[in-house]
């Protein structure tokens, strides 16, 4: 989903427009995922998803959270420290980037889309896919580079 | 400051987020059934969402982050 919206435009913009539709048109739907927003990253903005409530998570998309997801210092500095999260999870992220951090409601679940890495322009969508993360997709980590690639 | 274990964005004192390196969906077999049982009981309209937050429990002090608690949680709810 991430790579097909990297390797084409009109899907990039369904998937911003209408997540829902988008993300079924390939497949995954289902309880948990009723209501799901994208979020795209860009140079100057960064989204971190937490659910401060509970544990709230696009399950259909991204299977059962994982324990830091749900854990207490996850939940409770996300909001207030999120630049600090993100070093837990060996991110730096430039100190002009804004990090909107995204808190889940009981209904909407939030999916980060992160930004092609550098070098990865010309590959196709399944090459693409292998660089794609779950964390990327949370926001806590970023997407492999071109020469992270397994 | 918090309310039970909801609202917790921007409470202090939970520490550092751990994550686990190739981390397992469940991490015990009590787990697997603790979830699958909660979410059949959830078809005959068992519980709701709502009815689920409000049976986690306060915890007593920041200690419950690990995982074994999460679903120590889910299998009470039914209780």
């Amino acid at each position: 989903m991430v790579a097909k919206a990297w390797a084409d435009p009109d899907y990039r913009a369904w998937l911003l427009r209408d997540a829902n539709s988008a993300i079924a048109s390939v497949g995954y739907a289902g309880r948990q995922g009723e209501y799901i927003v994208v979020l795209e990253n860009t140079p100057r903005r960064h989204n971190l998803v937490v659910c401060t409530l509970c544990s709230c998570y696009p399950w259909p998309v991204l299977g059962l959270p994982p324990v830091w997801y749900k854990s207490a210092p996850y939940r409770s500095r996300a909001v207030a420290d999120p630049r600090g999260v993100l070093r837990d999870f060996g991110v730096e992220l430039p100190a002009d980037t804004e990090i909107r951090v995204w808190d889940s409601t009981a209904e909407v679940r939030y999916l980060v889309l992160p930004m092609q890495p550098e070098g990865s322009e010309s590959w196709n969508e399944e090459a693409l896919a292998e660089l794609v993360t779950r964390d990327s997709m949370i926001g806590t980590g970023l997407p492999k580079r071109p020469g992270e690639r397994i | 400051m918090t309310e039970g274990a909801h609202d917790m964005g921007g409470a202090r004192g939970f520490g550092k987020v751990t994550p686990e390196a190739n981390e397992p969906v469940f991490h015990a077999e009590w787990e697997r059934r603790a979830f699958a049982l909660t979410l059949a009981m959830a078809t005959p309209g068992g519980w709701n969402i709502d009815m689920s937050r409000a049976a986690i429990p306060t915890p007593a002090k920041p200690t419950i982050s690990t995982g074994s608690l999460h679903w120590n949680n889910w299998w009470r709810k039914k209780a």
